[in-house]
C-alpha cells in the first residue's frame, strides 16, 4: 500500500488554542469528527508479482453525509471486492465503491445501511485555502490498524508540490508532522475548529513527514463523482472523475530545483508536448509560453480571467487542472508567445494576438511572438490499464497506457501489453520474462490488447491436448526484441 | 633386418663386474641370420673395454652467482634450474664424458655460464677424482674439452682412447656405438650397432648417415662412443645423429682434436665480453604510452640502423592503435623521441625510428646465417645493477623442426629464451628467435587457441625485412587517434542468444546444433552491411570465417553470456525507473557495441571478406545454413568512439549522437543531439538535474549537431557575456529545460577525444 512516498490513511488531528491547552481542542476534534472517522477494511484483489492476490486491507475514511457516504483514499479502495466499514458505534457495514479517482488518489464510498437506520454524524469539512502554517491539527485513523488513533502535530506546509509528473499532478499539499503511519490512509486531517481541512494520503520513512490532499480538492472531486454517479445507474459504479487531455508536460518559469529561469514574466513554460496529442497536432512546441486557455466561446474568451500563471512550481497543478476542466465538445484556444524565428511551421496567429498583445505585452515574455493556436481537447483516456492474471504462467499483465506507463508507451508508441509482475518461483521468471517485458506475440498471435493475451492464454492453457505445454513469447524489452520459450509444466501453486 | 643388442657394463666405485652380454636379439631361426654376422663378432670386447676404461662421468659443481642482482623471476629457466635442482639440492648435475686425449675430457656443451661454476670434477670408473677446467669449445660439434689436473700419480692418469681412421664402405658401413646412462643409481654402459640409412632423394646416395634415434631429448648431448665393427674406436657423437661427410657435425676422433676445430675457451670467454659490451651500446630501453591515460610499457630495443630499433615483442592493434608516445630512456634523463614504424606481419617484432638524431652506435648485420653446429650467441636484454645489460648464452643449431604453413626451421640447443638476439662470435645480429605469426594471428588470439610457435629467423630472413620494413609490416597494426582506434567493424545488428528451447521453437535444432551455435538477430541498422545483404530480424547467425584462417569463428551463446546479463540489469533497472517518480540517471535504451560479433569481426579485419552462415527458420524442419559473403566495413562512429566534448569546471562530458542511440531512442538521421555520458557530482551540470544517458537537443535556440558544436556555443556564449545558457533535455520521447550557468565555463579544462598522438 505504500510506494516511494508511504501513502498513509492520517487520523484527524485536533489542536486547541496554543501551547498548554491542547485539551479543548481535542474535545472539539473528538466531538465534532471522530464520530465520523471510518476504519475501512476492504478485500483487495490485485496484480502483483505475477499472481492475483486477495487481502484485506486497512485504511480510513470520513463520513461526509448523514445517508453514508464516505470519503477515503483511492490507494485504499482501488481493486476492492468487497468493503467492511467499521463506524465509531463499532458497528460494521458493508460498503460499495461510488467513485475511484486514481488521479488525485481520492475514492468515494457508500455505506449500506440496513434500513431504518439513524442518519450519520457528519464530518464538516473546512476551506483548506485559509489554513496557515503552524497551525496546530491532529490526524484521525486507524494506524497499523490499530483503530480510532489520533496524533497531533501542525501545518508544516500548506502549499506543498512534490513533483509527481505520472499521478497526484493535479492538486498541491498539506504537509504535517502529526504522525501519520500506513492504516492512517483516508482519514482526515483536522483543525482546531473540528473541521477536515484535508484526506491524510502520503507518509515518509522519515519522522514528522506527511502530506494531506487538501479538503477544497476533496470537495471538488467528491461532487464530481457525485455528478458521475447520479448521472449513471448504480451498476455503472465505481464511477471516474472526467478530465480533458491536450498533451501538455508544463516546467515553472523560476524552476528553483534545476536553477532554471525562463525569461518571460508572464506564462508557464511548455515542457514537453506528448506524441500525437492535440497540442502537438495544434502546433505548440517544447519551449513555448503558454499564456493563456479558454475554452473557444467566441471572439475575446482570453481574458484576464483565462490568464495561467506557472512562475513557480506550486503554480503548476492549477493550470493543469484548468487544461484538464476544457471542455471536451468544442476547441480551446490557447494563447502562446514563441522565440521569432523559432517556429518554422505555419502557426495560426489570429487576430487575437493584437488584442491579447494588449493584454500581454512583448516585453513582458522576453521579446517573444505572441500567437494562438486553437487545440481540440479530447476526454483523457482511462489512467491505469486493466490486469490479467495468468495463473498457470505465474504472470500478470497488463495494458500500456500513456497516462501511468509513459515510459513503456513511449517504447511501444501505440501502446500494448507488459509484463506487470513475475512470481517467484514461477513459470514465466524461470523462463526469464522480467517486469515491464513488452509482450509482442504469444506464439503466432500477436499481443495488441489485453483481450488478444487472454485468449492466446486462455487458448493454450485451456489445451489439454498440447503435446508439450510451451509457448514462444515474442518480448520487446528496452528497445529491443527477445524471444522467450515460456514452458508450463510444472505447477508451482500446486507445490506447497 | 636390423641387429640391435646392448651389454651391460655396471660401474661402480667400489667393483666393477662384467654382466653377460644380452642375446635379446634376433633368434637363431631367423632366416636372415646366416648373412649376418653372429652376436659375439657385432660386440666385441673391444669397444666394452675402450668405453669401460674411458668413460667419466663429470660432475659440475654450480653456485649462486652472488655478483647478480636480477631478481629471480627475471631469470631464464636455465639459471632457474640450476639454482633449483642443483644448488639447492646440493648436489652436481653429473654427464658423461669422454677421455679423448691425454688430459682431456670431451663433454657435452651444456652452455652454462662461467658465472654460475663452483668447479668440475671428474670421477673415472675407479671412483678416482678429478680437478678440471673447461678448455676448448668445439666449433662443429656441440661440446666442450676439459682440461684434467695434472694426476699426482702416474698410474692414476686416464687412458684416452686410441682413434683409428674409419674406413667409408658406402651402405656397408657399419658402426658401433656405446654410451655411458644412469639408470636408477647405478651408471651403465650400454652398446647398439648403427645400421647406414641412406637419403630418400633422387641420385646417388654416397654421404651415409648414422643414428638410431635412440636420444629422446634433443638436448641430450652427452657424447656417444663410435667404434668400427671391430670395435676400435673411430669417433664421438654429440648430436645423436651423424655422417660419414660429417656435414650434420664433427665426429670423427682426428676432426674433433684437431685445433681448428675449437676455440680456446678464454678467448671465447673474452670475445663474450667485448661482444656484450658493444651490444649494450646498441640497446635501449623504450617506454611506450599507451591511451590517455598514459599507461606505460618499458621494453628493450636493438639499434640496427643509426636511426632504428627493433623490439623483439609482438604488439596487438589494440595496443599500437592506442600508442601515444614512445621515447628512448637515456641516462641522463634526455628523452628521445622515436616513432612506430610497424609491427612485422610475419613474426612478433616492431620496428621503432628516432624522430631526430642519430643512435650512438648500432649492431653489425651478419654475412651468413649461423650454421649447423656453430656456436653463438643468444643475446637478451635487461636491467643489471639499474643500468641496461645484455645476457649472453651459447647455443648452436642441431636441427630442424616443421612449423605453420609446413616450413622448416632451425631447432636450437640448449633452447633459447623468447625474444632473443642471436649474436655471432664477431658480435653480428644473424637472428631473432620469436613467434611466428599466422596470417589469421588476430583471429587465432580472439579464440585463444594455443601460443603460437616460436621459431629461428636467420639474419637472410631478416635483412629484407629491416632494409624495406614497408613491404613486411602488418598494414592493421598501426597507431591511430584516439577515436578512430576506437573504431569497430561491424556487420549491423544486435542479437539475443539462442538455447535449445528456442531452437526447438524455430525449427533449427540442426543448423543451431541443438541451441549451441546461433544469435538471433533481433534488430538490423540501416544502411548497415546486414540490411544490404538481406539480413532479417529473426534470422540466425551461426558462424563466420575468412578464407585465411583455418577454422570457423563459431557465433557461440555461452561466448555473449554477459551481454545477457547486461541487458538483464538494465531491464530490472527499467523496472524500478517506471515506478520511480523522480528524475534519476535512466538506463540507456541503447546497446554498447562491443559484442562477441564485433569482436569476432574486429579480430578478422576490416576489408577482409568474410563467409557469414545463418538460418533463416521457415517453420518447417527443412530450414538449413547459407551462406553469405561480405566485406568487413568499418561501423559508422558509436558512443565508444563518438566526438566527445568534457569540461571539468561545468562537470559535463558529452558525446556526439551515434547510430545505436538513435536507434534505442526511436530518432531519426536528421535529428540533433547530443548524448550526455557523464555528469560530476557537485557541478553546474547536476545541479541543472541533468543525467547521464540523456540526450541535450538545443541550446538556447541552436541545435546541438556535435559535442564540439556544443562547446563552441558554449564559448560563444562565455564570451557573450551571457551567464547561462538553455539547454533542452530529452529523456525517453519527453523534453524539458535546464539552465547551465556558463560563468564556470573554463577553457582551459577542455578535453576532447582527439588530442591524438602529439
Amino acid at each position: 500500500m505504500t510506494r516511494w512516498v508511504a501513502r498513509m490513511l492520517l487520523p484527524t488531528a485536533l489542536l486547541l488554542g496554543g501551547a498548554g491547552c491542547a485539551e479543548p481542542m481535542i474535545e472539539v476534534a473528538k466531538n465534532k469528527v471522530y464520530p465520523a472517522l471510518v476504519f475501512v477494511k476492504p478485500i483487495r484483489e490485485t496484480f502483483e508479482a505475477g499472481e492475483r492476490q486477495r487481502a484485506e486491507v486497512f485504511g480510513s475514511g470520513v463520513i461526509i453525509s448523514a445517508d453514508g457516504l464516505v470519503v477515503t483514499n483511492h490507494h485504499v479502495a482501488e481493486k476492492a471486492i468487497e468493503v467492511n466499514c467499521v463506524l465509531g458505534d463499532r458497528e460494521q457495514v458493508p460498503a460499495t465503491v461510488v467513485g475511484l479517482d486514481p488521479e488525485t488518489d481520492l475514492a468515494l464510498l457508500k455505506l449500506n445501511l440496513p434500513p431504518g437506520h439513524p442518519p450519520l454524524t457528519v464530518a464538516r469539512f473546512g476551506d483548506s485555502d485559509a489554513v496557515e502554517p503552524g497551525q496546530p491539527v491532529l490526524a484521525l485513523g486507524s494506524p497499523f490498524g490499530f483503530t480510532r488513533s489520533i496524533s497531533q502535530g501542525i501545518i508544516s506546509n500548506t502549499k506543498r508540490y512534490i513533483g509527481f509528473t505520472t499521478q497526484y499532478q493535479y492538486n498541491l499539499w498539506l504537509q504535517t508532522d502529526a504522525a501519520i503511519n500506513p492504516g492512517n490512509s483516508g482519514g482526515p486531517l483536522v483543525n482546531v475548529r473540528g473541521e477536515v481541512i484535508g484526506i491524510n494520503t502520503l507518509g515518509t520513512w522519515a519522522e514528522g513527514v506527511g502530506f494531506a490532499i487538501p479538503s477544497n480538492v476533496v470537495r471538488d472531486v467528491v461532487s464530481r463523482l457525485l455528478d458521475a454517479a447520479g448521472r449513471s445507474g448504480r451498476d455503472a459504479w465505481p464511477v471516474k472523475v472526467q478530465r480533458a487531455y491536450v498533451g501538455l508536460q508544463l516546467q515553472a518559469l523560476k524552476d528553483f530545483n534545476t536553477n532554471s529561469f525562463t525569461d518571460s514574466r508572464a506564462g508557464v513554460l511548455v515542457q514537453s508536448v506528448d506524441q500525437d496529442s492535440p497540442a502537438e497536432q495544434a502546433g505548440v512546441r517544447d519551449g513555448d509560453i503558454l499564456l493563456a486557455v479558454a475554452a473557444d466561446g467566441g471572439p475575446g474568451v482570453l481574458t484576464r480571467e483565462a490568464r495561467v500563471d506557472g512562475t513557480y512550481v506550486e503554480d503548476l497543478p492549477a493550470i493543469r487542472r484548468m487544461l484538464a476542466d476544457l471542455p471536451t465538445d468544442r476547441p480551446a484556444k490557447f494563447l502562446l508567445a514563441r522565440r521569432n524565428g523559432e517556429p518554422s511551421d505555419a502557426v495560426t496567429v489570429a487576430s487575437a494576438e493584437l488584442t491579447a498583445g494588449t493584454v500581454f505585452p512583448s516585453e513582458l515574455v522576453g521579446g517573444r511572438r505572441i500567437f494562438e493556436l486553437t487545440v481540440a481537447p479530447i476526454t483523457r483516456g482511462k489512467f491505469e490499464g486493466e490486469d490479467l492474471d495468468c495463473k498457470r504462467w505465474n504472470l500478470t499483465l497488463k495494458e500500456i497506457t500513456k497516462y501511468s506507463n509513459p515510459r513503456l508507451h513511449f517504447l511501444q508508441p501505440g501502446g500494448g501489453v507488459f509484463v506487470q509482475g513475475v512470481r517467484e518461483p514461477g513459470n514465466a521468471s524461470f523462463a526469464g520474462l522480467q517486469p515491464n517485458d513488452i509482450i509482442l506475440k504469444i506464439g503466432e498471435t500477436p499481443v495488441r490488447t489485453l483481450a488478444d493475451a487472454r485468449k492466446a492464454y486462455e487458448t493454450l492453457v485451456g489445451n489439454d491436448k498440447l503435446p508439450e505445454k510451451k509457448v514462444l513469447i515474442t518480448i520487446r524489452r528496452g528497445a529491443f526484441l527477445d524471444w522467450i520459450m515460456l514452458n508450463w509444466t510444472t505447477d508451482y501453486l500446486k507445490e506447497e | 633386418m636390423r641387429a640391435f643388442l646392448t651389454a651391460l657394463l655396471l660401474l661402480t666405485a667400489g667393483s666393477v663386474a662384467w654382466a653377460q652380454p644380452m642375446t635379446a636379439t634376433a633368434p637363431a631361426t631367423s632366416p636372415a641370420a646366416e648373412d649376418e654376422p653372429a652376436v659375439d663378432e657385432i660386440v666385441p670386447e673391444a669397444l666394452l673395454r675402450a668405453a669401460r676404461e674411458s668413460f667419466v662421468i663429470v660432475e659440475f659443481w654450480y653456485k649462486k652467482d652472488l655478483s647478480d642482482a636480477a631478481k629471480a623471476d627475471h631469470k631464464d629457466w636455465r639459471t632457474r634450474r640450476l639454482y633449483s635442482d642443483f644448488v639447492d639440492q646440493k648436489r652436481p648435475e653429473e654427464r658423461a664424458g669422454l677421455v679423448v686425449d691425454d688430459g682431456l675430457v670431451l663433454v657435452a656443451d651444456s652452455a652454462i655460464e662461467d658465472r654460475f661454476l663452483e668447479k668440475i670434477v671428474v670421477r673415472d670408473v675407479r671412483g678416482r677424482r678429478h680437478e678440471a677446467t673447461r678448455e676448448r669449445l668445439l666449433t662443429d660439434a656441440p661440446g666442450v674439452l676439459l682440461r684434467l689436473a695434472p694426476p699426482k700419480k702416474r698410474r692414476e692418469a686416464l687412458h684416452p682412447l686410441a682413434f683409428v681412421p674409419v674406413e667409408d664402405r658406402g651402405v656397408n658401413t657399419l658402426l658401433l656405438s656405446a654410451r655411458l646412462f644412469q639408470s636408477d643409481d647405478q651408471w651403465r654402459i650400454d652398446a647398439a650397432s648403427l645400421p647406414a640409412a641412406v637419403p630418400f632423394a633422387p641420385g646417388k646416395a654416397k654421404n651415409v648417415h648414422f643414428g638410431d634415434g635412440s636420444r629422446n631429448d634433443p638436448h641430450d648431448a652427452d657424447p656417444e662412443l663410435i667404434a668400427d665393427e671391430t670395435g676400435r674406436p673411430v669417433g664421438v657423437d654429440l648430436s645423436g645423429e651423424f655422417d660419414m661427410a660429417q656435414k650434420l657435425c664433427a665426429w670423427k676422433g682426428a676432426d674433433l682434436l684437431a685445433p681448428s676445430a675449437s676455440l680456446d675457451w678464454k678467448l671465447v670467454r673474452a670475445a663474450e665480453d667485448k661482444a656484450r659490451a658493444a651490444l649494450i651500446d646498441c640497446v635501449h630501453q623504450v617506454v611506450f604510452q599507451f591511451g590517455k591515460a598514459g599507461h606505460e610499457y618499458t621494453t628493450y630495443a636493438l639499434a640496427v640502423s643509426p636511426t632504428e630499433l627493433l623490439i623483439p615483442e609482438g604488439i596487438t592493434r589494440q595496443s599500437a592503435a592506442q600508442i601515444r608516445r614512445i621515447f628512448l630512456k637515456e641516462p641522463p634523463a634526455a628523452q628521445r623521441r622515436a616513432d612506430f614504424v610497424g609491427a612485422y606481419k610475419g613474426f612478433d617484432a616492431v620496428l621503432l625510428r628516432l624522430r631526430e638524431g642519430k643512435l650512438p652506435a648500432h649492431v653489425e648485420l651478419g654475412r651468413d646465417d649461423p650454421q649447423r653446429m656453430k656456436p653463438f650467441w643468444a643475446a637478451t636484454c635487461r636491467e643489471r645493477f639499474g643500468r641496461k645489460y645484455v645476457d649472453l648464452g651459447t647455443a648452436r643449431l642441431v636441427g630442424k623442426q616443421r612449423g605453420y604453413a609446413g616450413a622448416y626451421s632451425w631447432r636450437a640447443s640448449p633452447e633459447l629464451p623468447s625474444g632473443a638476439f642471436l649474436v655471432n662470435f664477431q658480435g653480428q645480429l644473424v637472428g631473432l628467435y620469436v613467434p611466428q605469426r599466422p596470417e589469421d594471428e588476430a583471429t587465432r588470439q580472439y579464440l585463444r587457441k594455443d601460443e603460437p610457435a616460436q621459431r629461428i629467423y636467420p639474419i637472410s630472413e631478416l635483412r629484407d625485412a629491416l632494409a624495406r620494413p614497408g613491404e613486411h609490416m602488418d598494414p592493421r597494426i598501426v597507431v591511430k587517434t584516439a577515436s578512430e582506434s576506437r573504431r569497430r567493424a561491424w556487420f549491423g545488428v544486435e542479437y539475443s542468444r539462442i538455447n535449445r528451447d528456442l531452437a526447438e521453437a524455430f525449427k533449427v535444432s540442426k543448423p543451431t546444433q541443438d541451441g549451441q551455435v546461433g544469435f538471433v538477430v533481433s534488430a538490423v541498422y540501416a544502411g548497415s552491411p546486414a540490411e544490404k545483404v538481406g539480413i532479417r530480424v529473426g534470422d540466425i547467425l551461426l558462424r563466420l570465417k575468412s578464407e585465411t584462417m583455418a577454422y570457423p569463428i563459431e557465433l557461440l551463446p555461452a561466448r555473449a553470456r554477459d551481454e545477457e546479463y547486461d541487458s538483464r540489469r538494465r531491464s530490472a533497472a527499467y523496472a524500478e525507473s517506471e515506478s520511480e517518480e523522480w528524475l534519476g540517471e535512466p538506463e540507456p535504451t541503447w546497446r554498447n557495441r562491443k559484442n562477441t560479433l564485433t569482436e569476432a569481426l574486429d579480430a578478422v579485419g576490416i576489408g577482409k571478406e568474410v563467409s557469414i552462415w545463418y538460418v533463416r527458420p521457415d517453420g518447417t524442419d527443412a530450414a538449413a545454413a547459407k551462406e553469405l559473403k561480405y566485406r568487413i566495413e568499418q561501423a559508422p562512429v558509436d558512443q565508444d568512439s563518438a566526438g566527445k566534448w568534457q569540461n571539468r569546471s561545468l562537470g559535463l562530458t558529452v558525446k556526439d549522437m551515434t547510430y545505436e542511440v538513435r536507434h534505442g531512442l526511436n530518432l531519426r538521421d536528421s535529428d540533433a543531439g547530443v548524448v550526455v555520458a557523464k555528469v560530476e557530482d557537485g557541478s553546474p551540470m547536476q545541479v541543472a538535474r541533468i543525467f547521464a544517458n540523456e540526450v541535450l537537443t538545443r541550446l538556447d535556440d541552436a541545435p546541438l549537431t556535435s559535442a564540439a558544436r556544443m562547446r563552441e556555443l558554449v564559448a560563444a556564449a562565455r564570451q557573450a557575456g551571457k551567464d547561462k545558457v538553455r539547454l533542452t533535455v530529452l529523456r525517453l520521447g519527453k523534453t524539458r529545460f535546464a539552465d547551465l550557468p556558463v560563468a564556470a565555463y573554463d577553457p582551459r579544462d577542455d578535453e576532447g577525444l582527439d588530442e591524438g598522438e602529439e
